[in-house]
């Protein structure tokens, strides 16, 4: 669903920036998400929607990756393995709320 | 159809940086490091507590040791930042200090053992769980555990070291979860 959208290298790199410049909005920033659910809402609303999957659902998914995009903008972790974990969490997320998988 | 029980998990900090990072994982720079620990316990946490479906896991309470103020005041701002910024990267987390005392050898916890007993046994009798996940190892742990389900009638989990575990905590608790090293190792894989 999620595993073939390509790197934000632009968004990576002005948070390596930011958090050099303001670490504690950088984190703020990083940790509130909806710049990581708008990629990604941008890009994948169809398939998303089609899995029954709401903007509020990806937040909540992508809100629950923080530590690992974080992770990721350091270069500590991999792009792939944070779309995959997202992916996890969605799917999770659409057993919960649609009560079956999307 | 299933019915989902509240599950809260109770780290014990030094045996998960200790047995499992330390020991078996041969990681020791994540615990020295807040972004790469929250990273692990996400990543630790979606193969084992997040792992049992009729388990939603609510709370998540580390327990770790700090130096005291009185003892070492520029030891205990900085690792009071640590486990501050530990617990800003994760939602759902509360981090509880016992104190650090300096030995010999280096440094000991001591009283963490006892706030994870106190809060176990008393969150079970508030009812605010239904299954305790327990990530340790030490006998100490066996009375409140035996408390736990005797008293309450609530579920006890361990998650463990299959190389660091006292017996006669095994032999207390309902669901024995062993952690072994190939499971880490894929988790090592992805923390750079």
């Amino acid at each position: 669903m999620l595993e073939d959208l390509e790197e934000p290298k632009e968004i990576k790199s002005y948070f390596v920036k930011l958090l050099k410049e303001n670490e504690d909005l950088a984190k703020a920033t990083i940790k509130q998400s909806s710049w990581l659910a708008k990629y990604m809402w941008d890009r994948k609303k169809d398939v998303l929607k089609r899995r029954r999957i709401t903007w509020q659902m990806l937040m909540s998914a992508v809100r629950n990756s923080y530590p690992l995009a974080l992770s990721w903008i350091l270069d500590k972790f991999s792009w792939k393995d944070l779309l995959e974990f997202i992916e996890k969490q969605l799917d999770q997320i659409a057993i919960v709320y649609v009560g079956e998988y999307a | 159809m299933i019915q989902v029980k509240k599950g809260y998990v109770f780290i014990d900090g030094g045996y998960l940086k200790n047995a499992i990072l330390r020991d078996l994982m041969r990681r020791k720079d994540i615990s020295d490091n807040p972004v790469l620990l929250s990273t692990f316990i996400k990543l630790f946490g979606e193969k084992y507590w997040d792992s049992f479906s009729d388990i939603a896991v609510s709370r998540i309470l580390y327990y770790d040791a700090i130096v005291p103020s009185d003892r070492d005041p520029n030891k205990h701002s900085e690792m009071l930042r640590f486990f501050k910024e530990l617990k800003f990267q994760l939602d759902h987390f509360d981090v509880k200090l016992g104190d650090l005392i300096p030995t010999k050898e280096g440094y000991r916890q001591k009283g963490v053992d006892v706030l994870i007993s106190i809060d176990m046994t008393i969150k079970a009798f508030l009812n605010h769980y239904d299954v305790a996940i327990l990530v340790a190892g030490d006998r100490d742990f066996v009375p409140a555990v035996n408390a736990v389900r005797e008293f309450t009638g609530k579920m006890v989990y361990c998650i463990y070291a299959y190389n660091h575990i006292a017996e006669e905590l095994l032999g207390e608790v309902d669901v024995h979860v062993p952690v072994v090293k190939e499971e880490l190792d894929e988790i090592s894989a992805k923390i750079k």
